[in-house]
C-alpha cells in the first residue's frame, strides 16, 4: 500500500531523516517506535507532505505522491491525525466533524459526508452527546475521539496517527488502541502509528519500526521486538 | 426632545458606516492576524474607480456596483503581491507595510486622477428626512445606510457560518496546518477573506463619500481610523463586534459632537479608542483567549 524508498527531509538545513525505506502492507497497523528526537514525527509530516522530502520516493497504492501537495492527499485516502490532534478549539465538535468530509466535491458529497459523521458518532456517543460543544470545551480524551473521528469522516485507506495517547489516561488508551484493532478488522485500515507508549503500541500493532537518530534501525513483527530485549535496552527505554 | 432624535438617527447612520469599515478590518484580522491599514486608501481606490464609472454611465448603482467589484479585486491584489510575505512577519511589520502601502495608493490616486477638478459622488437616496409634525425623523438615505450594512453583515454572518466556504475560511484562519490536512487550499480561503474586507472597505466607501465635501485620496483616512476604533471596542475577531462597535462609536461622536463641538470628533474617537485599549484590551466580544498562531 505504502512504498517509502530512500526518503530524507529536514528543517531548512536541518537533515533529520536518513535515507528511510519501509514498505507497509494494506490492513495492518504499523508502529513508529523511537525516543525523542528519532524523526517519528518528521516522518509522519513527510509522508503526510506538510513536510515535503528533499529526497527519496513515497509510493501509495500505485501513484508516487512525494510531489502531491499536502491538501490533496486526503482525497486519494491519506490522512494524518498531528500530535495533540489538531482539533480546532473555536469550532464545535460538529464543524470538526463536517471538516473532514470538506474535501468531496459532487452531488452526493454533503450526504456522503453526513452518513459518515453518523457512523463516527455511532463510533464515539460520547462526541454526540457534546456534538454542540466547542473544541476548547473538550477534556483530554474527548478531543483525541474528535480528532480521529475527524480523521474517519474522510474514510481513509491509511491513517497516519501522531502520539494518540499524549496525554490520556491509561483506560483511555487502551480503549484508543482496542478500536484501531477494530478499525483493522472491520473496514481494512492501515494505521501508521508513532507513539512513545511502547507497551500500548506493540499490542496492537501488527509491524513495528524503531528509529533512531532519523534512521531505521530495527523493523519486524510486534510481537520479536516486544521481545527482543537488547533492543528494548538500547533504542525503546525498557 | 429633536436634537436628541437628529443626533441619536444621525449617531446610527454614521455608526454603520464606520461598523462597515470595521467589518473589513476584523475579516482581515480573524484570517491572517494582519491590521490593515492600507484598508482607509483601498476603499478610497473603490470609490474613485464608483467615480469613473458614474462619470461615464449617470448611474449611481453601477458606480457602487463597481466599488464593490473594484474593492473585491484590489484587496486580492494587496494580499498577493504585499500582504502574502507580510502576514508571516511580527505584527509591528505588517503594520508598516501596511501604512507604507496606505501612502503609496493614496499617491497614486493623486497622480492618476487630477487634483484641478473637484470630484463628489452622491448619495444613492434623498437626503431629506421624513417628518413627524415639525419633527425630522430618518432620511431615505439613512435608511439605505442602515439597510446596506445590515445586509452585509447578515449575508457575511450566514456565509461563514452556514455554508461549506464559511466552515473552510473559518478551519484556515483559525488552524491553517490542520486545515491543509484537511484539503482545504488555504491560500484560496485567505485571498477569499481579503476579497471580502476589500467589499465591505468599497461598501464604506460609497456610503461615507456622499457626505464629503468632495473626494480626494485621503478622504476615507479619517473614516479608517473611526473604524479602526469600531472594531478595537468591538473586539477584533467578531463581526457582531464590529458592528456594535461602529454603532456605539457613531452614537458616542454624534452626541459629542451634536451637544458640544463638531471639532472633538477625532479627538473623542481617539480617547475613546484609548479608553477601550486600557481597560478591556481584548475588546467586547473578542474570543481571541483561544486562539494560538
Amino acid at each position: 500500500m505504502l512504498q517509502i524508498t530512500g526518503l530524507r527531509a529536514g528543517y531548512g538545513q536541518l537533515p533529520v531523516l536518513h535515507d528511510i525505506a519501509l514498505d507497509i502492507a494494506p490492513s495492518t497497523i504499523t508502529a513508529v517506535l523511537g525516543a525523542n528526537g528519532a524523526g517519528k514525527t518528521t516522518l509522519l509530516k513527510a509522508l503526510s507532505g506538510v513536510l515535503p522530502p528533499t529526497e527519496g520516493r513515497v509510493t501509495f497504492l500505485g501513484e508516487d505522491i512525494t510531489r502531491v501537495p499536502v491538501e490533496h492527499r486526503v482525497q486519494r485516502g491519506l490522512s494524518h491525525v498531528p500530535e495533540g490532534g489538531g482539533v480546532i478549539r473555536e469550532l464545535t465538535v460538529r464543524e470538526n466533524l463536517r471538516l473532514g468530509g470538506l474535501w468531496r466535491t459532487g452531488a452526493s458529497a454533503v450526504q456522503t459526508t453526513q452518513t459518515a459523521i453518523d457512523e463516527v458518532l455511532d463510533l464515539f456517543p460520547r462526541l454526540a452527546e457534546r456534538i454542540s460543544f466547542h473544541g476548547h470545551q473538550l477534556s483530554g480524551g474527548e478531543r483525541q475521539m474528535l480528532a480521529l473521528g475527524r480523521a474517519l469522516v474522510a474514510r481513509p485507506k491509511l491513517l497516519l496517527l501522531d502520539e494518540p495517547s499524549l496525554g490520556l489516561a491509561p483506560s483511555i488508551v487502551a480503549q484508543l488502541m482496542a478500536l484501531l484493532g477494530d478499525l483493522r478488522e472491520s473496514q481494512g485500515l492501515t494505521v501508521f502509528l508513532v507513539e512513545q507508549n511502547v507497551h500500548s503500541a506493540l499490542g496492537v500493532a501488527d509491524e513495528g519500526v524503531v528509529l533512531s537518530l532519523g534512521s531505521v534501525v530495527a523493523r519486524g513483527p510486534a510481537r520479536e521486538l516486544q521481545a527482543d530485549v537488547a533492543l528494548r535496552h538500547a533504542y525503546l527505554g525498557f | 426632545m429633536e436634537r436628541f432624535i437628529l443626533f441619536t438617527v444621525n449617531g446610527l447612520t454614521l455608526g454603520a458606516i464606520y461598523a462597515s469599515m470595521a467589518l473589513a478590518l476584523v475579516i482581515i484580522w480573524r484570517s491572517t492576524r494582519v491590521l490593515n491599514f492600507a484598508q482607509g486608501a483601498q476603499a478610497a481606490a473603490s470609490a474613485y474607480i464608483a467615480w469613473s464609472v458614474t462619470d461615464v454611465t449617470g448611474s449611481f448603482w453601477l458606480g457602487l456596483a463597481a466599488a464593490l467589484v473594484g474593492g473585491a479585486v484590489l484587496g486580492v491584489l494587496v494580499q498577493q503581491t504585499v500582504f502574502r510575505r507580510a502576514e508571516s512577519m511580527p505584527p509591528l511589520n505588517s503594520a508598516v507595510v501596511g501604512v507604507g502601502l496606505l501612502i503609496l495608493i493614496e499617491a497614486a490616486l493623486g497622480m492618476l486622477f487630477a487634483v484641478d477638478e473637484t470630484r463628489t459622488i452622491g448619495s444613492a437616496f434623498s437626503t431629506k428626512s421624513y417628518q413627524a409634525g415639525s419633527l425630522p425623523l430618518v432620511s431615505p438615505q439613512d435608511l439605505f445606510v442602515v439597510g446596506a450594512v445590515t445586509l452585509t453583515v447578515v449575508t457575511l454572518g450566514l456565509l461563514l457560518a452556514r455554508t461549506a466556504v464559511g466552515l473552510r475560511m473559518r478551519a484556515a484562519a483559525f488552524a491553517p496546518q490542520t486545515a491543509r490536512l484537511m484539503g482545504v487550499q488555504v491560500p484560496l480561503m485567505l485571498s477569499l477573506g481579503w476579497a471580502l474586507a476589500g467589499v465591505a472597505g468599497g461598501l464604506a466607501a460609497m456610503l461615507y463619500t456622499p457626505t464629503a465635501t468632495e473626494l480626494v485620496p485621503t478622504v476615507l483616512d479619517g473614516l479608517l481610523v473611526l473604524g479602526f476604533t469600531a472594531a478595537i471596542v468591538g473586539g477584533l475577531d467578531s463581526l457582531v463586534g464590529a458592528v456594535t462597535g461602529g454603532l456605539a462609536c457613531g452614537l458616542a461622536l454624534s452626541y459629542t459632537s451634536g451637544y458640544s463641538q463638531p471639532d472633538l470628533l477625532l479627538p473623542v474617537a481617539f480617547l475613546l479608542l484609548i479608553g477601550v485599549l486600557l481597560a478591556r484590551p481584548q475588546g467586547l466580544f473578542s474570543s481571541s483567549r483561544t486562539r494560538k498562531v
